[in-house]
């Protein structure tokens, strides 16, 4: 708990800001789907066959699977706010749609024969009669439909689009409770507000046509603030990172840089964007201007290359600089000293016992290992099964297991021996030893900033600050910055600038 | 002032009503009574265009009803539903002047107009104005929906079984109500209803339905005194006259209320009281929760005075 506690202040501006971005992508989905349905529903209210059709067809979107619907959206409108308040609104139509609808239906058909026979025009017998007696129904669905869409925007996480599922994305991916429970927590008591408060203002007519009219007068100033901004842009940078403290680290490191070299540039950090291809994607749709990745990754799984990764740093950098440049036209930077590739990591115990300091001592001692493995390693030829041929290894027992409950294992003494990558914090954490890979059998995987080469062109000025961390940072130094950020839960920026300062690498 | 030329309507195979000719006077009172099914009210809605005959025309001031604007038309005719289908949602005020805001009266004068007419049916506008109808007993519901319909001050009033869901005291009423206000505003009325006491009681002249049909058109005194064939003889002999029920009598001061008293009998209607009056001069007896004392002499009286 005090633990928790330490996470929320430690990270009060960071929660705040995931729960505006949350407040405001469900509030414009609400408004849009709004502003869409009631108009669609009092349009087809004389119009049995179109209304229940309308109603069919929303109750057919509100069954696609959220997360299907956002993958859906992505080849069309890409990732981000867009493609999230696009889902949002469709999910949020349904309800809206349907309250609008049945609240004018329900209207007792007497007193509309009687606002026609009193000569009332289509209009006024909407304002004065229909419109006014559906209300209370409309209200509750808008408010059916804001829980629901604040609920689902913690998905939108997932595409880039922030708020507070990103806390939740987060506390999954390093099994971090206090990052689960931020956001679960807020997520629900945002939706619980949001809800009450809604109630309140439906209590009395006044208190809706206030709150619509401060909705309005908000909206206008959000929009004209919008233009001022744009017709007075600075460079805008936008740097994304995969999932996991080090790449936080990375671009805030890449952002104080940048902000020494240009202080007016604009930068937007997105941590947490997103997976290897999804991210890749973004670069060349060119939502995403910079994002670091591996050496090892690009020739793996970015770009066309059906040869064997070769052993040698250096020219797996070539490979991957000439190919990316060639098959993308992309420039990708000067890679950074530390490598984070796989690894095989053994208590310190072990390895004294045993006499082990290198992979190929592991061969002596197979029947011994009890070893945790992440499920991909395990099975695949980059993993232990080419470790088998190289080393000539066969483990006395391998269990598979989640990857965030190896290090856990072996930390209770479960297993002897776990996969991870070099860089992994819990290295220091539980006070693991790694082997060294004397054969080099695992692919070198060097971090470096990748830029589309039309960007690197315009702002040759950022292109050239960021080669100043080239070949900088070591693998111990790396280790020990994600265990700050991961284990100690110190602020990604704090760290990075720290860094920075201590090797002159900022005045 | 109305005049229905040869009007027929037919609903596919379903004849509603065959050959209408009928006059009715401007400022006249005019009762349309039938039992249900007999096309009164289909009559009546030709009236304002809710419904279109088939064959025939109907003239309004010497020109086709179907030659108006819909809208004007309606705005300037007054329209009183069987219940009394207030706007739930609007106030007393806003509910009598809907018709004038349609037709942009400016708000201070629909607010002088609405007062105008709650005074006139003996609702107090300070206390009244700004209450919602579901504020309103069912009897100030009626008045409010009566002043409504006369709110455009409209040549023709139009009434579709406008008392038809109220109780009988209620009903006595809201008819008394609407006879004062034919009387000083001398608007058209024309009044649906099935019973033909009310029409008795309301209609300067009568024109009797039967199955789409005319059967006779007349004032009170000549369909009682010469009905006109066997379906109208049988329809206004059946009943017994409006007063002669137990509701009227305990309004008038013809008899006594006294401390209400469970073990005496109570009675059902206004035969059995007469009955036990044959017997003994005096008959106590229980109605509604509540115990009454009458003479002969008290009910003689109440007879004579209906008369």
């Amino acid at each position: 708990m005090p633990k928790l506690l330490e996470t929320v202040s430690d990270q009060r501006v960071e929660i705040l800001q995931a729960l505006m971005q949350h407040l405001t992508i469900s509030l414009i989905s609400l408004v849009i789907a709004a502003l869409v349905a009631i108009p669609l529903a009092i349009g087809l209210r004389n119009k049995p066959i179109l209304g229940e059709a309308g109603l069919q067809v929303a109750g057919i979107i509100q069954t696609i699977p959220s997360l299907a619907l956002l993958g859906l959206l992505i080849p069309v409108v890409g990732i981000g706010t867009t493609p999230a308040v696009i889902a949002l609104t469709l999910y949020a139509i349904m309800p809206i749609y349907q309250n609008t609808y049945a609240g004018l239906k329900n209207i007792d058909p007497a007193l509309k024969e009687a606002a026609r026979a009193f000569g009332l025009s289509r209009f006024k017998q909407l304002q004065r009669l229909e419109f006014p007696l559906a209300l209370p129904l409309i209200l509750s669905g808008i408010r059916i439909a804001l829980v629901m869409v604040i609920g689902t925007a913690t998905l939108a996480a997932f595409i880039g689009a922030g708020g507070l599922g990103s806390y939740i994305m987060l506390g999954i991916q390093q099994n971090n409770n206090d990052y689960l429970l931020i956001g679960g927590v807020l997520s629900a008591v945002l939706a619980f507000c949001c809800s009450g408060l809604l109630k309140f203002v439906g209590k009395k007519p006044r208190r809706i046509y206030t709150t619509l009219a401060a909705l309005v007068v908000l909206a206008l100033g959000f929009g004209g603030f919008k233009l001022t901004e744009m017709l007075h842009a600075p460079t805008k940078v936008v740097i994304a990172g995969k999932l996991g403290s080090e790449p936080e680290i990375l671009m805030n490191m890449y952002k104080e840089l940048i902000l020494q070299a240009d202080p007016k540039a604009e930068v937007t950090l997105k941590p947490n964007f997103g997976g290897t291809t999804f991210l890749f994607n973004a670069l060349k749709k060119e939502q995403v201007d910079i994002y670091p990745e591996f050496t090892g990754t690009v020739l793996e799984a970015l770009v066309d290359y059906d040869k064997k990764t070769p052993s040698d740093p250096k020219k797996t950098y070539a490979i991957a600089q000439k190919q990316l440049s060639k098959q993308y036209d992309m420039r990708y930077l000067s890679p950074m000293a530390y490598q984070n590739g796989y690894d095989l990591a053994v208590t310190k115990e072990f390895s004294q016992k045993y006499q082990v300091t290198k992979l190929s001592d592991l061969a002596r001692v197979s029947d011994k290992v009890h070893a945790g493995f992440d499920p991909d390693f395990s099975n695949q030829v980059d993993g232990y099964l080419g470790l088998k041929k190289v080393y000539g290894l066969d483990f006395g027992k391998v269990s598979v297991m989640e990857p965030a409950l190896r290090y856990q294992a072996i930390a209770k003494k479960k297993v002897n021996l776990v996969d991870g990558y070099t860089t992994d914090p819990q290295i220091r954490q539980y006070d693991l030893m790694v082997l060294e890979d004397d054969k080099n059998f695992f692919p070198p995987y060097q971090g470096a900033p990748v830029m589309n080469e039309s960007f690197a062109k315009k702002n040759p000025k950022l292109v050239k600050s960021l080669e100043k961390l080239a070949g900088k940072i070591t693998t111990k130094e790396m280790q020990e910055m994600n265990y700050e950020v991961s284990v100690e839960h110190r602020k990604a920026s704090e760290v990075a600038h720290k860094y920075l300062v201590e090797h002159g690498l900022l005045k | 002032m109305i005049h229905y030329r040869d009007v027929s309507k037919t609903y596919g195979e379903n004849t509603i009503l065959e050959h209408i000719d009928l006059k009715i006077n401007a400022g006249e009172f005019f009762v349309l009574v039938g039992p249900s099914g007999s096309g009164k009210t289909t009559l009546l809605r030709m009236l304002n265009q809710l419904t279109l005959p088939t064959t025939g025309d109907i003239y309004l001031n010497d020109k086709k009803i179907k030659e108006y604007d819909k809208q004007k038309l309606r705005l300037n005719t007054g329209y009183v539903l069987q219940d009394s289908c207030l706007f739930p949602n609007l106030s007393v005020e806003d509910n009598i002047t809907i018709q004038l805001e349609q037709l942009k009266t400016e708000k201070s004068k629909r607010r002088k107009r609405a007062y105008e007419l709650l005074q006139e049916v003996d609702l107090d506008p300070i206390v009244f104005a700004k209450r919602k109808p579901a504020e309103l007993s069912g009897g100030q519901k009626q008045r409010v929906a009566i002043i409504r319909a006369l709110a455009t001050k409209p040549e023709l009033v139009l009434m579709d079984e406008s008392f038809s869901a109220l109780d009988p005291v209620l009903r006595r009423q809201s008819q008394d109500l609407i006879l004062e206000l034919h009387k000083t505003l001398k608007p058209t009325v024309v009044f649906v209803t099935h019973d033909m006491q009310e029409a008795l009681r309301l209609g300067d002249r009568i024109a009797v339905l039967h199955e789409g049909k005319i059967q006779q058109v007349g004032t009170p005194t000549q369909i009682m005194q010469q009905p006109a064939n066997e379906f109208v003889k049988t329809f206004f002999d059946t009943e017994s006259p409006h007063f002669w029920d137990l509701d009227y009598l305990l309004e008038t001061k013809h008899l006594t209320k006294v401390k209400f008293c469970p073990t005496v009998p109570e009675l059902i209607d206004f035969t059995e009281l007469l009955t036990q009056l044959q017997q003994t001069p005096k008959v106590r007896f229980n109605y509604q929760d509540q115990t009454y004392e009458i003479t002969y002499q008290q009910l003689l009286a109440y007879l004579l005075h209906k008369e």
